[in-house]
């Protein structure tokens, strides 16, 4: 029973654990069942038939989920590995090319509106000062934006991002 | 293609000084295959509109591109050829790529995604054979396709969408203060994006020809020493033909991401609101 309810709360994890305590192979399901088979009392005290019947379906239903699970974990993960790879090339000169150009491209633009707004408006140097940092910030909103780190463009962080960077592709 | 060749002609009279510091035959200059040479001298209006060899292989992109799709697809045969299979991969790999990115809307933009698509990646591929120009490497040419790009975006935004569209500088969930603050980042953000998406391109073709040229340069001068500068010679051999796989690999993969952040921009003109 006891064994039952850990194991549906815990997870793999508790299994895991339990089978290195009592200093036995982790070879899966199997052993479990064997061992409950040859009636000897289980760890949590009971003998095994009884509790076996019980955490039976539980484990297949376990099983299944934590399938399930991989699965859909695996449906996600090349996905977005395919769209790194894709975008940064298979070298990391990619990568570094794209992610540098997105950087010098957020300053460039903060300086050269901070000298344009001097030159119309005569501020200077303040213009160029506060868009320059501007800039600044905006090359490392791009570059953490070019890598999936922040929210697309319009969307809120709290927002969730339905059509964020790793799902678009 | 007219405002790009306008656009980079204007600054070719910029550029026309370099032209004519020819490099002295012997040595290796690794600049000197991105210099502008007029090939017909045209001055209209004060514009100095020459055509030069930039020009010319504008056209001959253009030309070839627009000859290999017209020739690959007359047949329309139900079971493809080889030609008509390349034209119809091409069609396919551009309009799943601007479907996943933009949705069903974004099909409108299919023409310009694929003429840019095909245009940068023809003009890599070209530059890629030995004494031929690179377009792409001028970041003129590269910038005046983002121009084009992020103008449509714009264009199209404020069309569909009126003032709405502005609401792409403001992300939700900012609290009052900071708005103005990060409203002007957001805008910075997005006017950077025709210079990053230029940039990228430029400077990816820029940098590949001339480490192609250095080490295939490095060759040349090693085998004047004799016997035992030809045995060096090998390693930078080897580099250079690497280096040739790696800037084929380079000339497809930045045509392909310069599609898809062109897909990506448009689907913030046609959903503004994510």
């Amino acid at each position: 029973m006891l064994f039952a309810r850990l194991d549906g709360a815990e997870g793999p994890n508790y299994v895991a654990r339990d089978l290195e305590r009592t200093g036995k192979q982790p070879a899966g399901r199997g052993m479990e069942v064997r061992m409950a088979v040859n009636g000897e009392p289980d760890e949590t005290g009971k003998t095994g038939p009884y509790g076996q019947t019980k955490a039976d379906p539980r484990d297949d239903d376990l099983d299944r989920r934590r399938r399930n699970l991989e699965a859909s974990l695996a449906t996600r993960q090349p996905v977005r590995q395919e769209r790194e790879e894709g975008a940064g090339g298979a070298t990391g000169y990619g990568q570094a090319m794209k992610l540098s150009s997105e950087f010098i491209a957020g300053v460039g633009v903060g300086a050269g509106l901070g000298w344009m707004i001097d030159r119309f408006a005569g501020s200077s140097p303040w213009g160029l000062i506060v868009f320059l940092l501007l800039g600044f910030v905006a090359g490392v909103l791009n570059v953490l934006r070019s890598v999936g780190k922040v929210a697309e463009f319009g969307q809120g962080s709290n927002r969730g991002s339905s059509r964020g960077p790793d799902q678009r592709r | 293609m007219v405002p790009v060749r306008r656009g980079l002609e204007r600054t070719e009279a910029g550029c026309g000084l370099r032209g004519q510091q020819v490099a002295s035959p012997d040595k290796v200059d690794p600049i000197h295959q991105f210099a502008i040479n007029k090939i017909v001298d045209l001055n209209i209006g004060g514009f100095d509109v020459s055509f030069t060899n930039s020009s010319l292989f504008m056209v001959v992109t253009v030309v070839l591109t627009s000859a290999f799709l017209y020739f690959a697809t007359s047949s329309r045969a139900v079971v493809p050829s080889r030609m008509q299979s390349v034209a119809e991969m091409s069609y396919e790999f551009i309009a799943n790529m601007l479907r996943d990115a933009a949705g069903k809307q974004g099909m409108r933009f299919f023409p310009l995604v694929f003429s840019l698509f095909m245009f940068v990646l023809v003009a890599n591929l070209l530059g890629m054979f030995p004494y031929f120009f690179t377009v792409t490497s001028h970041i003129i040419v590269t910038f005046c396709l983002a121009m084009i790009v992020i103008l449509t975006v714009i264009g199209y935004g404020l069309y569909k969408h009126g003032l709405h569209f502005f609401n792409l500088f403001v992300p939700s969930g900012v609290p009052a203060i900071l708005l103005p603050l990060v409203v002007a980042i957001e805008v910075i953000s997005f006017l950077s994006r025709p210079i990053s998406l230029s940039v990228r391109l430029f400077a990816n073709m820029l940098a590949g020809h001339i480490t192609l040229k250095v080490f295939s340069g490095f060759v040349v001068s090693l085998s004047a020493f004799g016997i035992g500068g030809m045995a060096g010679a090998v390693l930078p051999l080897g580099m250079a033909v690497a280096l040739t796989g790696l800037e084929f690999l380079v000339s497809f993969l930045q045509a392909y991401v310069f599609a898809v952040l062109t897909c990506m921009y448009l689907n913030d003109a046609i959903h503004p609101g994510h």
